[in-house]
């Protein structure tokens, strides 16, 4: 009797906890039984190279978003940071033709330069970070369009597209691996390093963090610099991966990185939420894509069931907080 | 404590304002540098001008562009001002950008009515939203001339532009005269519902029906995204389907395309197409790896817009403009790559 109403319990404390992950799997079978070749090796492979790049950039808003703040500039600096990568590497006329780790660092460093802008603008300006990361994106958008006087980059050598192509053992894309390596060193951050815990306590309560003596400046500027050189990793490995760059590359995809978090049970007001649900969040939109792409669903009726599928799985999470 | 809360919110209220004047410059860097360069031919041919005829008006012709994102966008904006430097120093040409948004395109039509310019150039955002303001122009008795896109009203003047349902039918023949009756096509998708989509859906459709022996495997589309393009490709043969070819309605999606069908080892089965000559798609022509792409005069339809502005103005009689779209193939990419370079360094003189 007792045996029976602690499994009970159990159960209900599994259900509450990890809604998302119900949500997830049930998609996930869901797809396994209706969508042709879905449940593939290959498959499963092709679901995590699409998301590595936007996932990437969904860890590194999902810390902002953590600390309460956000990144409107997302989708603007995968456009410029894989135009300031791919102008490096081009061996066409408009590129410079130098070797591909320089291509990289570009593509790294534009990103850390727009995370201190962002970073110091809204530490130090006391700006909100919607305001600030708004103006940015114009910014980045009107820079890139500038640099590659409004047309996409192309002929880049093959080392530069040697990560975003190729896989380890010739089975693991690059991309995937870097991915995973980003997972476990952010995760590792956020748990085990005092950075980590500062932007909990900021995003918790500000005024509480400052009275215990936590530079809240310096903590958010640290965080901006991280997601920074995030999204410039990211942007660089996804002109890796098309061969190419385009300045207007990446309209929109501040919405999914930021739905992903969400969905991944980051709390907007702050201080809640972790790396591997944000990575499940980034899954999830993957897969619904991917899904619906292989199901041969209509491109009208993809919108909607996509919307309706990330309000219903965000629901299921919520009614979890709500108990809590 | 209340002071300082005051001096705060000014303060935040300064920054925001100083940081939206600052996102602006950078995004209309393009054109205020190219509003310079006119203004500086003007100035060259003024005197001369000026002198001529001092009596008679400069013509003020107001013209609205869709934004400055797009790469024809700025041709169709580079040849009207090499038209102006080279064959009409004496007229006014005042260009703004409607950033893609129709409300404002609106706005900037209104604001052209009230000046009352000469005559209106514009680059309708929308189909259909654009066509108030069509409307508005002609209540008010200033011409109108749309370019490249139509607006569903037809009070306007007249249109240069292409017929993008004959883009649409270039591109399917092409295709099917290359894989035969009985090919597998899929195709990606420009923006749903934009009338570039739409049209050249159409023109897809006109040829597919007179051919029933080919197939349309899929379309869906690519949001003129390489990324969204590439993702979608790749899923498409993730699930196994066939294809003999497959159509973008966009070189910038193609060259997503490009990759995930590289990247599956499958670039010897299936044919690839293109449209609007992007270099990197020129030079996949001509490495062998896309089969064709389509060729749409920009040049043409800035300099024959302006032209024909110019000539409403003067209360001439005009009439519409099509140019024609051509099919760009290995066989005649020398003479497309040689009109792209022309109108590439077109370009990066005004932009």
């Amino acid at each position: 009797m007792s045996a029976k109403s602690i499994s009970k319990k159990d159960v209900r404390y599994f259900l509450n906890n990890n809604g998302i992950l119900i949500g997830f799997a049930i998609i996930f079978i869901f797809l396994s039984l209706f969508a042709p070749n879905f449940l593939s090796a290959d498959n499963m492979v092709n679901i995590l190279k699409q998301i590595s790049c936007i996932g990437i950039a969904t860890i590194g808003v999902g810390i902002l978003i953590i600390m309460n703040n956000n990144d409107l500039s997302i989708g603007s600096m995968f456009g410029l940071g894989g135009v300031a990568a791919g102008l490096m590497v081009s061996t066409s006329v408009a590129g410079f033709g130098l070797p591909a780790p320089v291509g990289f660092l570009a593509g790294i460093g534009t990103g850390l330069l727009f995370g201190l802008f962002n970073g110091v603008v809204v530490a130090k300006g006391h700006i909100p970070a919607f305001i600030v990361t708004m103006g940015t994106q114009s910014i980045a958008r009107g820079l890139a369009l500038v640099l590659a006087h409004g047309m996409p980059i192309g002929s880049f050598p093959n080392s530069f597209n040697y990560l975003g192509t190729a896989s380890l053992f010739g089975v693991i894309p690059y991309t995937v691996v870097i991915f995973i390596i980003v997972i476990f060193v952010m995760n590792f951050i956020m748990k085990k390093r005092p950075i980590g815990r500062y932007i909990y306590a900021v995003g918790g309560n500000e005024d509480a963090a400052k009275a215990a003596g936590i530079n809240v400046d310096k903590i958010k500027i640290q965080a901006y610099l991280i997601e920074g050189a995030l999204l410039g990793l990211a942007a660089t490995l996804m002109a890796s991966r098309l061969k190419s760059a385009s300045p207007n590359l990446g309209t929109g995809y501040e919405l999914d990185a930021i739905a992903g978090c969400i969905i991944g049970g980051v709390s907007f007001t702050g201080g809640i939420g972790n790396v591997f649900d944000m990575v499940l969040g980034a899954l999830i939109i993957g897969v619904i894509n991917n899904g619906m792409d292989l199901m041969g669903v209509e491109a009208f009726y993809k919108q909607i069931v996509k919307g309706s599928i990330i309000i219903i799985a965000v629901l299921l999470d919520r009614k979890r907080s709500g108990r809590g | 404590m209340k002071l300082r809360r005051f001096a705060a919110t000014m303060m935040a209220g300064l920054m925001v304002l100083s940081a939206a004047g600052c996102s602006k410059p950078a995004d209309t860097k393009a054109p205020a540098a190219t509003t310079q360069a006119p203004a500086a031919t003007e100035a060259k041919t003024e005197a001369p001008a000026a002198g001529a005829e001092d009596s008679k008006e400069q013509l003020h012709i107001g013209i609205t562009m869709q934004g400055n994102q797009s790469g024809f966008v700025q041709y169709f904006t580079s040849a009207m001002y090499e038209y102006q430097a080279t064959k009409a120093p004496d007229i006014n040409m005042e260009v703004v950008f409607a950033d893609d948004d129709p409300s404002k395109q609106f706005s900037q039509v209104e604001t052209f009515v009230s000046k009352k310019v000469d005559a209106i150039i514009m680059q309708p955002v929308d189909k259909v939203q654009g066509a108030a303001a069509v409307d508005l122009a002609y209540e008010a008795g200033i011409p109108l001339i749309t370019i490249n896109i139509i607006t569903d009203s037809t009070n306007n003047t007249a249109h240069v532009g292409c017929d993008d349902v004959q883009s649409g039918v270039l591109q399917m023949q092409r295709i099917i005269d290359v894989c035969g009756e009985n090919a597998k096509v899929g195709y990606v998708d420009a923006v749903l519902g934009h009338s570039a989509q739409v049209q050249r859906a159409e023109g897809y459709q006109k040829v597919l029906s007179e051919n029933p022996g080919v197939e349309l495997v899929v379309h869906d589309t690519g949001n003129w995204s390489p990324e969204e393009s590439m993702r979608l490709v790749e899923n498409w043969i993730q699930s196994g389907k066939e294809f003999d070819a497959i159509l973008c309605m966009a070189d910038c999606q193609l060259t997503g395309v490009l990759t995930a069908v590289e990247n599956a080892g499958k670039l010897d089965n299936i044919k690839l197409a293109g449209m609007d000559c992007d270099p990197v798609i020129m030079q996949a022509i001509k490495d062998g790896k896309v089969d064709c792409s389509i060729w749409q005069d920009g040049l043409a339809q800035g300099e024959m817009a302006l032209e024909t502005a110019i000539k409403a103005a003067k209360g001439e009689e005009v009439s519409d403009i099509i140019i024609d779209y051509e099919v760009c193939t290995k066989d005649n990419i020398e003479k497309y790559e040689k009109l792209a370079e022309e109108r590439d360094a077109l370009a990066k003189k005004y932009f």
